[in-house]
């Protein structure tokens, strides 16, 4: 079933402590935010600072003020409990699960599609079917599509989250990754390029 | 004269509104005059949609939910 991501979060029912609200509010934003805390301090840790993050939250919400959205205060507040913990941490263990060359890959893959002189050496293939809701009732290509999503690097998948799929600004983005604007871009283009080549690639042969 | 190839290293930031007017201006040119790229444009859209899509549906299990909930308010009870 999908579900809209702020569907019935009352943020005044939130501020008063409504137990049950609170407990919808983990059940939607838990997996994204440890997704986030992930690329900043690594599998290992990712999922007990978000747990922390949660007291946190908990704590902070009689005091929060709406000054920004509710989604950057939350990802805001895990940003800092993930900086906390790796300050505690002498090391850092980066588990970027997809291998590098398999980026690399992508890249290759889209400058071989083009001429010398910069002009598609072909058509790009053409998909059959341009309405994401008709893809939905295709389980085997939902499958691919989490799969690659769980194989992108730690902080493309961050990036890829924020932005599309909880569509947030790329200034905030850039704040709670603390990195710049063109490492974000970059991390965001390469994440949907690799997408879509699997996309393609399941288009062409029925599987990923 | 931007080539086929700059438009599918920026497709991105054309989805994302991030080209200053002159890019976008040069962009959009390029689209009207290439079918192929109109076509790449709009499949890095429709892979988005679909992402978005199969993701939507990534909330915790309630009794999930609900353990982490108490932990925090048991932490919160807690003198």
């Amino acid at each position: 079933m999908l579900h809209n991501d702020q569907q019935a979060l009352d943020i005044d029912a939130l501020r008063r402590g409504d137990r049950a609200m609170f407990t919808r509010l983990v059940a939607l934003h838990h997996r994204r935010l440890v997704i986030v805390a992930r690329a900043i301090v690594g599998e290992a840790w990712a999922e007990e600072v978000v747990q922390e993050a949660w007291i946190s939250v908990h704590r902070a919400l009689p005091k929060f003020e709406g000054r920004s959205s509710l989604l950057t205060w939350l990802y805001t507040i895990v940003r800092n409990e993930a900086r906390t913990r790796l300050g505690k941490e002498a090391r850092y263990v980066s588990l970027d699960t997809f291998p590098e060359n398999s980026h690399e890959d992508t890249l290759r893959a889209l400058n071989m599609a083009f001429r010398g002189d910069g002009h598609w050496q072909g058509a790009p293939a053409d998909w059959h079917v341009d309405s994401p809701l008709a893809w939905l009732e295709n389980t085997a290509l939902q499958d691919c599509i989490n799969r690659t999503l769980e194989r992108l690097s730690a902080d493309q998948r961050a990036v890829f989250t924020l932005r599309d799929l909880q569509q947030m600004e790329l200034q905030d983005i850039c704040n709670i990754l603390e990195l710049s604007n063109s490492n974000v871009r970059v991390l965001l283009h390469r994440a949907r390029l690799t997408l879509m080549q699997v996309i393609n690639r399941y288009q062409e042969t029925g599987s990923c | 004269m931007l080539r086929c190839k700059d438009i599918a290293a920026h497709a991105s930031e054309h989805i994302d509104g991030e080209l200053n007017w002159k890019q976008s201006l040069g962009y959009g040119l390029h689209l009207l005059v290439c079918g192929y790229c109109r076509r790449f444009v709009r499949q890095l859209r429709t892979t988005i949609a679909c992402a978005r899509a199969v993701a939507a549906d990534d909330a915790l299990a309630h009794d999930e939910a609900r353990r982490i909930s108490e932990r925090v308010y048991d932490h919160a009870s807690r003198p």
